[in-house]
């Protein structure tokens, strides 16, 4: 057992890490970073991003740190975290989406093929196959769900939906892919 | 896009949809089974729930993906170092980067202060409240009425007894920090949190005791502790240091040789766990903090002395182990908070939590019949330092407690007295425990 020389952010749960960043404590920040970064990224590749995912998941950590005295711990802070990180997405999903208008309207078709080659790319596994192959308002649901291990009820507050399109969602997302797999 | 708006295969019944949230566990408890007795006669939900667990079972069985890189440096190099702690920079001496002519700076920041608009009000829009979050605010405001102007609690006008009014006190401001994090210094509350705060401080005695040395001081003190430690790090006010570090001091001067806490009049000498919890619970904040070096020798032994309590089913007795004078549910969620917030890097505790956990599991399933407040307290912590397993458990007793506030009167907000601790305790304890029980876990 040794004994710590200063505070022990290690045993910290996040909420009162986030109240020590809140105070300008650079190695409580660390401390939430490293715990979260691989989980963040995976959201992120799962979701089918995968060339950015690093700067994505950076991003996230910037607007953590940026609204962290906005933040009220009366949800869990992992909802927190990936409502930011979700806006996060769909703001670079806007910024791809304009520059690939940008590309049809002056007909560069490098660009175009540039931008589908960095959001779209050939799914490795047959699980990242059946995840490309939902709509992304379900895959957002079974990847908080499945992967992150959000609850319904914390999904429904991360995408500002009801828990029962949560539900809807999960349902006819596992039916579609069970129809996928009925079909090889 | 109409993703929730699929159409729907040819035969299947209505109740098919439940499927998905009965093989992710998102069911309650009466539901579930409802659910499970309709599927044994209904073929086309048994076939759905069996298609949906291969589904999950393809999902979940991916291969892992690569391991992730470290982002810390990354992400540090873009905030700038006057961020942090003791680097702030004066405004003065920030450069100033635009250099525009004035109205296109004008028309810049009032699209920026729109932008940033939209993204705090999206960023921080609260979900509407749920009635944990109604119970929660309306407890807050019960407690915040019914203080006295010496920012004392009274015992006596809430059905309490006169001799814990230090740790009633303790109780209700330990509430009123958990209940409104962040706002100790500017919130509703923050008048009420320092008059808490300033007649705790008047009581402790050169000691550093929090009062009169009665038989139920270490009670007094442990959870007065608690309360100071938390107002300490919610106020960030260094006036504190020196009287939590007198009290800490206390708490180690009154550990036993054995490593526990007991009556200070007990003849025997003997510690007990649920007086030695509260001075634990005190030095593992202190811990976490890292401000008093010399409590860590204190908090292991204490942290020892709890282990030897387990018995080998997991339960935990009250001066030795398998000694169960009232009862076992209470004494072994106490001593799971301690036990499971201290991880297991210590050593030997791996083997100890994982019998503890066990018997947490059977404890938060049979959650019995009668109120307990002292121990739905207890169990919300242990439950919620146990992790996401426990919160469908976590969530009943919540729920219980929700529909047993008063909602209506001079009391709304408030539990009624009617546990076995109420004649001690009065409505502050019941509605101090019952509203920090709501706050546990996520």
């Amino acid at each position: 057992m040794s004994e710590s020389a200063g505070p022990d952010y290690e045993s910290m749960s996040d909420t009162q890490l986030m109240a020590e960043v809140k105070r300008g404590r650079k190695q409580a920040f660390v401390t939430l970073v490293r715990r979260h970064q691989s989980s963040l990224l995976n959201f992120f590749r799962n979701l089918g991003v995968y060339n950015d995912a690093e700067d994505l998941a950076q991003d996230t950590f910037l607007r953590l740190f940026k609204y962290r005295k906005r933040y009220q711990p009366k949800a869990k802070f992992t909802t927190f975290l990936f409502m930011i990180a979700r806006q996060v997405r769909i703001d670079m999903l806007r910024k791809l989406k304009r520059r690939e208008d940008l590309s049809e309207q002056f007909r560069e078709k490098a660009e175009a093929d540039e931008v589908e080659r960095r959001e779209r790319r050939e799914p490795e596994t047959d699980v990242d196959a059946l995840l490309q192959s939902l709509p992304d308002a379900m895959r957002e649901v079974v990847v908080l769900n499945i992967y992150q291990g959000l609850r319904y009820k914390e999904i429904s507050q991360v995408l500002g939906v009801p828990v029962g399109t949560v539900k809807s969602r999960m349902f006819h997302a596992l039916r579609n892919m069970r129809e996928r797999l009925d079909k090889k | 896009m109409s993703t929730d708006k699929q159409k729907e295969p040819a035969s299947t019944c209505s109740q098919c949809e439940t499927a998905a949230a009965y093989v992710r566990n998102e069911l309650s408890g009466t539901v579930a089974d409802a659910f499970a007795t309709h599927m044994r006669k209904c073929p086309d939900c048994a076939a759905v729930v069996e298609g949906f667990t291969e589904v999950l079972r393809k999902l979940e069985d991916r291969p892992p993906l690569p391991d992730a890189p470290d982002l810390v440096e990354a992400v540090l190099a873009r905030i700038p170092e006057s961020e942090w702690e003791g680097k702030a920079q004066s405004r003065e001496a920030r450069p100033m980067v635009i250099a525009w002519p004035l109205f296109r700076r004008v028309a810049a920041l009032f699209v920026v202060l729109l932008c940033g608009i939209g993204i705090v009000r999206f960023l921080t829009r609260e979900p509407p409240p749920t009635p944990r979050m109604q119970a929660m605010d309306e407890a807050s405001a019960w407690l915040a009425a019914s203080q006295e102007r010496s920012g004392a609690w009274s015992p006596e006008k809430w059905q309490g007894r006169s001799e814990f009014e230090i740790s009633l006190t303790g109780m209700a401001l330990l509430t009123l920090l958990g209940l409104n994090p962040d706002q100790a210094e500017t919130g509703p509350y923050a008048e009420n949190i320092e008059r808490a705060v300033v007649y705790l401080v008047a009581q402790q005695r050169e000691n550093g005791n929090f009062g009169p040395e009665t038989d139920g001081v270490m009670y007094n003190h442990g959870i007065a502790t608690v309360a100071m430690l938390e107002a300490l790090v919610a106020t960030d006010d260094e006036a504190l240091i020196e009287p939590v570090g007198r009290a800490l001091k206390f708490i180690r001067d009154r550990q036993l040789d054995s490593g526990g806490w007991g009556y200070i009049r007990d003849d025997s000498g003997s510690a007990n766990t649920s007086i030695s919890v509260w001075q634990l619970q005190a030095l593992a904040r202190a811990k976490q903090l890292g401000m008093w070096r010399d409590i860590v020798p204190s908090f292991h032994k204490g942290l020892l002395w709890l282990q030897g309590m387990v018995g080998k089913n997991g339960l935990v007795g009250y001066r030795r182990p398998n000694d169960f004078p009232e009862e076992s549910e209470t004494l072994t969620a106490m001593a799971a908070t301690c036990l499971l917030s201290a991880g297991s890097r210590l050593q030997g505790l791996e083997d100890t939590n994982s019998r503890v956990r066990s018997a947490l599991k059977a404890v938060a399933s049979n959650p019995g019949q009668a109120t307990d407040f002292y121990h739905a307290y207890f169990l919300a912590s242990a439950l919620s330092a146990g992790g996401e397993e426990f919160d469908p458990a976590l969530a009943r007793i919540q729920g219980t407690l929700v529909a047993q506030r008063v909602t209506s009167g001079a009391n709304a907000g408030s539990w009624d007295t009617v546990d076995n601790w109420s004649s001690v305790g009065g409505r502050i304890y019941t509605t101090s425990m019952a509203a920090l029980s709501l706050r546990a876990g996520p």
